[in-house]
């Protein structure tokens, strides 16, 4: 977020494990509402064991996914930027997962908005996920050419995949086993 | 008020060769942006970023030896960290050591805590012997034995470049300043740091200019052999010139420190470079544009700083006149013994096996019940045959 200009910095909404971010602690729901104005988004139980989180058509309960649809559909309405993670998890530290669908079926509605990737490196490092200790790591941002839906679901996660492992071969970075 | 200021300021050698420093910055300047305004078709911006940085980084180091001797040690330590910081970020490290690195960042409080209540023992053998055991000790704990040599070897080299070879620049400042009657520590850090970065440009103008045998190409190619050589007489000439202003060198040890850092300075320069080479980098980090990372800067300090530092004692005319004085001891027993203390605060000019037997007093320890089992023996400066007393 601190990579936006300060004025547009109302129009971000980052996308946000609903169960972690405003069922885990008051103080921390206080401030992902009030503060980073997230949009929720609930993991749905049947695939609480792994797998994607934003695939509306699989989801026995697709009530959850349609209301966040919607709210982000209404976000990018009123010209808000989203900020979200395709992978749906943050998963491994520091290791490329594989894309939800979820990403697809935004740019499919809005296939006017431009997406742009983007590489995060070292964050994982400085603090992985469930560690409270910070170690100091440079981290690194790499941002890409902005993409636009292709008009089919596959050829567009491809493209996206390709993408972002271009950005994450750009630049040399240690390995990290 | 002023007329006085600039007198005071024209009577200190560190202000002076400061001036100096900010006069040849604006000529460079000037010359850089000029050439930029005469030849279009070549692109001057790398070398104007590298004259701006520049600025910067020589109003910083002004700022931290001029104010303070506590935002002195803040600022060498932020130094560090931030090398340390940039290497550990380059070089391959394991998921199991991320806690164990923070131990290392921590070496860097402590180190600079040491220099800062002037602890010199300490200072000298921290990183060397105490860091050295623990961290493998960690790493053992955490139980991971795969690549565990490359870990804690990859680990202790970088906390003894960045850290220990850097924290002696900051302990230069800490030296007691009768050593050097006319600038103290701060003249002796101007000197060493003046001059490793004058032989870096120095190498690097040469070399440009008249560069023709490369030197080792496997490891940096644009290192030449007239390179060196340009940097040599430049930094040998330098050393001689700065020395009765900064230092209490004579125009022989000068040479030889002029030598010494020009010489090592380059050895500085392509340890780096055969780390990033290895890495596959061009640059180490992209923290000072022009220059590359903080580690492509200090690459030579690495190297000068240290040698700078434990050479210093030998070329002053005084012999072990200026040296650090313990003013904590390693051990308490060694304090009680007044003759250790003497020995280790002002070490022998000559080896000790050129000591006669009449170089040498016994002290026996008054505290101690067999009082010859625990005799320290110690060479004094002016020796006068004592008898032992039983």
């Amino acid at each position: 977020m601190s990579l936006f200009p300060l004025l547009r910095i109302h129009h971000l909404r980052p996308v946000a494990d609903e169960q972690y971010f405003l069922e885990h602690s008051r103080a921390l729901a206080w401030f992902s509402r009030q503060v980073l104005d997230i949009i929720p988004v609930s993991r749905s139980p049947s695939l609480e064991t792994g797998g994607s989180y934003l695939t509306p058509s699989l989801d026995p309960h697709p009530c959850g996914h349609r209301a966040f649809l919607k709210n982000c559909d209404a976000a990018l309405h009123q010209n808000q930027i989203l900020i979200l993670y395709p992978e749906g998890t943050r998963g491994e530290p520091e290791r490329l997962a594989q894309f939800s669908s979820g990403i697809a079926h935004l740019a499919k509605h809005h296939p006017q908005i431009p997406l742009i990737p983007i590489f995060l490196q070292g964050l994982g490092k400085a603090l992985p996920k469930g560690k409270c200790l910070l170690v100091p790591f440079l981290c690194h941002v790499v941002i890409g050419e902005p993409l636009y839906w292709t008009g089919n679901k596959p050829t567009f996660l491809n493209l996206l995949t390709e993408r972002i492992q271009a950005l994450s071969t750009e630049d040399y970075f240690p390995t990290w086993e | 008020m002023l007329i006085s200021f600039a007198y005071t300021l024209l009577a200190n050698p560190v202000a002076l060769t400061l001036l100096g420093i900010y006069g040849l910055l604006l000529v460079a300047t000037i010359s850089v942006y000029s050439l930029g305004h005469s030849k279009s078709e070549t692109d001057h911006t790398e070398l104007q970023d590298r004259m701006k940085s520049w600025w910067i980084m020589v109003i910083l180091f002004t700022l931290a030896i001029v104010l303070d001797r506590k935002v002195s040690i803040v600022y060498f330590s932020l130094l560090s960290f931030l090398a340390l910081r940039e290497y550990l970020s380059l070089i391959p490290t394991r998921r199991v050591d991320r806690q164990i690195l923070l131990w290392a960042y921590l070496a860097i409080v402590l180190q600079y805590l040491w220099i800062g209540i002037g602890w010199y023992g300490m200072f000298l053998i921290f990183i060397p012997i105490y860091v050295f055991l623990f961290l493998p000790m960690r790493m053992v704990i955490s139980g991971e034995t795969q690549g565990f040599l490359n870990a804690i070897g990859t680990l202790h080299w970088g906390l003894m470049l960045t850290v220990y070879a850097i924290s002696h620049l900051s302990y230069l400042l800490m030296l007691p300043s009768e050593g050097n009657p006319g600038s103290g520590g701060v003249g002796l850090l101007v000197y060493l740091v003046v001059l490793t970065e004058l032989n870096d440009i120095a190498q690097y103008c040469v070399g440009k200019l008249l560069g023709q045998y490369k030197i080792i190409p496997k490891v940096s190619p644009s290192k030449t052999v007239e390179g060196l050589c340009g940097g040599i007489l430049v930094t040998t000439g330098l050393a001689i010139a700065l020395a009765p202003w900064l230092t209490p060198f004579k125009v022989l040890p000068a040479m030889g420190i002029g030598l010494l850092l020009s010489v090592t300075g380059f050895m500085g320069d392509v340890t780096l470079s055969a780390l990033k080479r290895d890495l596959g980098i061009k640059d180490s980090g992209t923290l000072i544009p022009g220059h590359g990372g903080i580690l492509d800067r200090i690459d030579s300090l690495t190297y000068t700083a240290p040698l700078f530092f434990i050479s210093r004692s030998t070329s002053t005319t005084e012999g072990n006149g200026f040296e650090a004085r313990l003013e904590k001891p390693i051990f308490p027993t060694l304090s009680q013994a007044s003759g250790a203390r003497d020995w280790l605060a002002h070490p022998p000019s000559a080896p000790l096996t050129h000591l006669r037997s009449s170089d040498f007093s016994c002290q026996p320890q008054q505290s101690s019940r067999y009082p010859c089992a625990h005799v320290f023996v110690s060479p004094v400066a002016n020796p006068s045959p004592a008898p032992c007393r039983r």
